[in-house]
């Protein structure tokens, strides 16, 4: 049952000279209780635009967002209703706390806002069980502390504890660890992970680490220039990917399982394609039309001027790709698409 | 000759007397090793004498009459013909090498500090014979830090590096791993006397053995020295380049500063010619050269970061997360870059980061460090496959592994300690699970594991070292747990390996773990 329903999401931004710079272009997904959906990509492709459409921080110029079905409130109290019911963890956990004020007041603030919202010590018990179910312990020292004397960690701690205090049904986790120190990232994942199995909470995780996003959702979106180039679980994605970005994508993360000669092959046969395709880069100009990835693309044909539909690669993995469709034919290059990664990746 | 006599001497005094025990045996070995006969015996009469006798040596070059400044001394060496060096046949020559060496190695060796132990696996490292003359070759040291510490003064100073020895080799990328606050910036920057205060090199010793001149003690560099040696031997490639290229001025302009500082020879024609061969080099368009930072996307600014690095043809590179800001694919362009060049150029790289993952890559070896010291030394094989340190194996096993099966993954728990604090044992103590009994009250040194992989091949006996007790005998005789101890770490972890098939995805579908996550996730 899908809680949160992204139909055609639009968003642009005006641009000095008239045109629009469209950012999220024409997105559609769903998020479902009990489940993490990851949202992959390179920066500059999006994903946090997408987050902020969903939270409501930036208007969408079109497109539907259905909340338990039920359309989702643009102004006043229904917007109100809708954010309460929709939060967000930024990536920043140091920018994202206010540092004049306690941790009780950043956890205060959002309780207090509930309709008949809790008093006195029922407040300060909200408080201590909020900081518990974060692990940050004990909750009385805690409470008292302003984000300075916080360490990276805990204070994304608090900040997922001020997310939960609406009691949402929705989390959005914006790069929720890339700002933390590699030893805590999967401390805070963990953590992430147990909530929204624990609070039955329908999660977006946006990340650019594949690997994490594998780990921690059920399903994978891979996001190109403003546009989802493919879709499906998260084991189908990463170890068997259908679109040529995402193959790259997959192929650029450093593996410790390599061996160092076959590194060097790698990097070798990567270097001579990047000489052959810069040297035609320079020939083409990208328009507007046509697959936006193929100006980097490795099996680039004459059909992709066109822009390609959503392929089914499998059941529930779609690809936006022309390599995928019988009608094109590609020469040579489509022998290499569905093997799994690495050849055609690196 | 910018210093007064008395006060190198006064130098050499007091680091004579302040450097540890076992130092000297690094230096001992520096003339015996290639040096002609002629030479050792020349070190044998200067040998174990006064001090006057040692400012003599000191003062070597001065008194030949050939060097008046080592700075000039070093590009006197330079520009001579590599034969002249290589094995002292005329007066001239060897009157030079000796000069150099006795600059720098004389006052070590006068202190008498004979063998030690350290000597010992210094050789055993092999394959680094390092000549005082010139012509050193891939796998000789290009810069040894040696005890290196560095405070940060405050009412309680802070030790941010504390008694670190590194060894740089020729052409080799050296990894150090650590999360933030461990020390590994303040480290790079020590190397490099970039250090300001607050920040204080608090001891140690820092040598740079240049491809075609005698070591130089980079400690005693000062004023024009020192700023002729960074970026035209060592130079660095900084953290978050996103900021570190000057926004109001262009791309041309910030070559120009550094071939105006360095190369002052250059005119302007030369300048801009050699500043879009460096951008021709790293991939980005030489006609950019006018262009700005902000015209640059992230991965761009990184390249032009490097060409500027470059720009001196140094013989190191630091690089201190130089990717870290980028995304996987940019990252991998800029990696592949750093090969290319490393491969073309040959210069050595110190590359410093915190992703683990990364580092095993791309490095040759690395070091993990921890609370400002080091705690794992090792060829990154070893530490991929069978890490030997505690903490190295919680900083892999915090990396989920994009291919293998999904295992349950922990990161470290806990917080570095303060490093304003003293303590008696192991800084990791705290947050180790494999923690016993010594560990809170005696600091583990550096030592070779008791790992299996040791016995599969020797080979890595001469760099792997490890400061942990699980692995010292004294207190633990049956050696460290099977995780620590060699066994591979897919088997360690109760996981198969797989590449993906459908069987071994079925297979690792069954395993307690995988199930649990799998029944959550579906």
């Amino acid at each position: 049952m899908s809680v949160l329903d992204v139909r055609n999401l639009t968003v642009e931004f005006g641009q000095r000279g008239g045109s629009k710079l469209r950012a999220v272009d024409d997105m559609s997904f769903a998020l479902r209780a009990g489940q993490t959906l990851a949202l992959v990509g390179e920066s500059g492709s999006g994903k946090s635009t997408v987050v902020r459409a969903l939270a409501q921080l930036v208007k969408r110029t079109s497109g539907e967002i259905l909340l338990d079905g039920a359309p989702a409130g643009r102004r006043g109290k229904a917007l109100r209703g809708y954010r309460h019911r929709v939060q967000l963890v930024f990536q920043d956990p140091f920018a994202s706390l206010n540092p004049m004020h306690t941790v009780r007041h950043h956890l205060i603030r959002p309780l207090q806002l509930r309709p008949h919202h809790p008093r006195g010590d029922d407040l300060e018990a909200a408080v201590h069980e909020l900081l518990l179910s974060v692990n940050l312990t004990p909750p009385d020292e805690i409470a008292r502390k302003h984000p300075h004397e916080l360490s990276g960690g805990q204070r994304q701690r608090v900040a997922i504890a001020r997310a939960l205090a609406t009691d949402p049904d929705v989390l959005l986790a914006d790069e929720p660890v890339s700002m933390l120190d590699v030893s805590i990232r999967l401390e805070i994942l963990n953590l992430l992970d147990r909530l929204k199995q624990d609070r039955n909470l329908a999660m977006l995780y946006v990340t650019h680490d594949l690997a994490t996003a594998r780990h921690f959702s059920s399903e994978i979106m891979v996001m190109y220039r403003g546009e989802i180039v493919e879709h499906g679980p998260s084991d189908e994605v990463i170890l068997r990917p259908s679109h040529p970005y995402t193959q790259i994508l997959a192929g650029a993360a450093p593996d410790p399982t390599v061996s160092r000669q076959a590194l060097t092959t790698a990097r070798r046969k990567r270097q001579q394609a990047r000489a052959t395709r810069d040297a035609e880069r320079r020939e083409v100009t990208v328009d507007a039309s046509g697959c936006r990835f193929r100006s980097r693309c490795p099996f680039a044909m004459d059909i992709c001027a066109t822009h390609p539909p959503d392929l089914p690669v499998a059941a529930g993995h779609l690809a936006r790709c022309w390599l995928l469709s019988s009608e094109a034919e590609p020469a040579g290059a489509g022998t290499e698409i569905g093997q799994p990664r690495r050849q055609a990746g690196r | 000759m910018s210093e007064p006599e008395g006060r190198g001497a006064a130098w050499t005094e007091e680091r004579t007397v302040s450097e540890p025990e076992g130092r000297g045996a690094a230096w001992t070995e520096e003339p015996s090793v290639s040096e002609p006969e002629g030479r050792g015996a020349a070190w044998t009469e200067e040998r174990g004498t006064s001090d006057e006798g040692r400012r003599r040596l000191k003062r070597a070059p001065e008194a030949s009459g050939e060097q008046s400044t080592s700075d000039e001394g070093r590009r006197r060496l330079k520009s001579a013909p590599e034969a002249s060096g290589e094995q002292s046949t005329s007066d001239e020559g060897r009157r030079r090498s000796e000069g150099g060496t006795g600059r720098w190695a004389g006052p070590r060796q006068a202190s008498g500090e004979q063998s030690t132990s350290d000597e010992g696996w210094r050789r055993s490292e092999g394959g680094m014979g390092r000549r005082a003359g010139p012509r050193r070759r891939a796998g000789d040291t290009v810069l040894r830090a040696e005890h290196v510490s560095v405070e940060y003064a405050g009412q309680r100073p802070t030790r941010a590096v504390r008694d670190v020895t590194i060894e740089l080799r020729r052409g080799e990328v050296l990894g150090i791993a650590g999360e933030s606050g461990c020390g590994k910036s303040t480290l790079a920057y020590a190397l490099t006397r970039m250090l300001r205060p607050p920040a204080r090199l608090t001891g140690g010793a820092i040598t740079f053995f240049p491809a075609d001149a005698p070591p130089v003690d980079v400690m005693e560099l000062d004023g024009e020295e020192l700023r002729a040696f960074r970026w035209n031997k060592i130079s660095m490639v900084f953290q978050s380049a996103m900021n570190a290229l000057n926004p109001v001025s262009s791309l041309a302009k910030q070559f120009d500063d550094i071939f105006e500082a360095h190369r002052q020879e250059m005119d302007r024609p030369a300048r801009r010619a050699r500043a879009r061969e460096l951008l021709d080099m790293v991939g980005i368009d030489p006609a950019r050269i006018n262009g700005f930072a902000h015209e640059l996307s992230g991965g761009m600014r990184q390249r032009v970061m490097i060409a500027m690095a470059l720009a001196l043809e140094p013989e190191i590179v630091i690089m201190d997360e130089p990717t870290t800001a980028l995304d996987v694919v940019v990252q991998r362009e800029i990696l592949d870059e750093i090969e290319r060049l490393r491969e073309e150029l040959g210069f050595s790289v110190v590359f410093i980061t915190h992703d683990l993952s990364l580092l095993l890559e791309i490095s040759d070896r690395l070091a993990v460090m921890y609370a400002g010291e080091i705690v794992e030394q090792a060829p990154s094989e070893a530490v991929g496959t069978a890490p030997a340190h505690p903490y190295t194996l919680g900083l892999l096993r915090s990396f989920p592994d994009m291919r293998s099966a999904r295992r349950e993954l922990r990161g470290v728990p806990g917080i570095p300690p303060d490093l304003r604090d003293r303590w008696a044992g192991c800084p990791f103590e705290p947050r180790c699970e494999y923690r016993f009994e010594p560990c809170a009250t005696t600091h583990p040194a550096l030592r070779p594991p008791a790992s299996r992989l040791l016995v599969e091949d020797p080979a890595l006996v001469g760099g792997w070292r490890v400061a942990c007790h699980l692995h010292d005998q004294q207190y633990r005789l049956e050696g460290p747990p099977d995780e620590l101890a060699g066994a591979r770490r897919d088997e360690a972890d109760g996981a198969a390996s797989m590449d993906g098939s459908a069987a071994d995805r079925k297979a690792t579908a069954d395993s307690p773990v995988t199930a649990d996550r799998a029944g959550g996730e579906q």
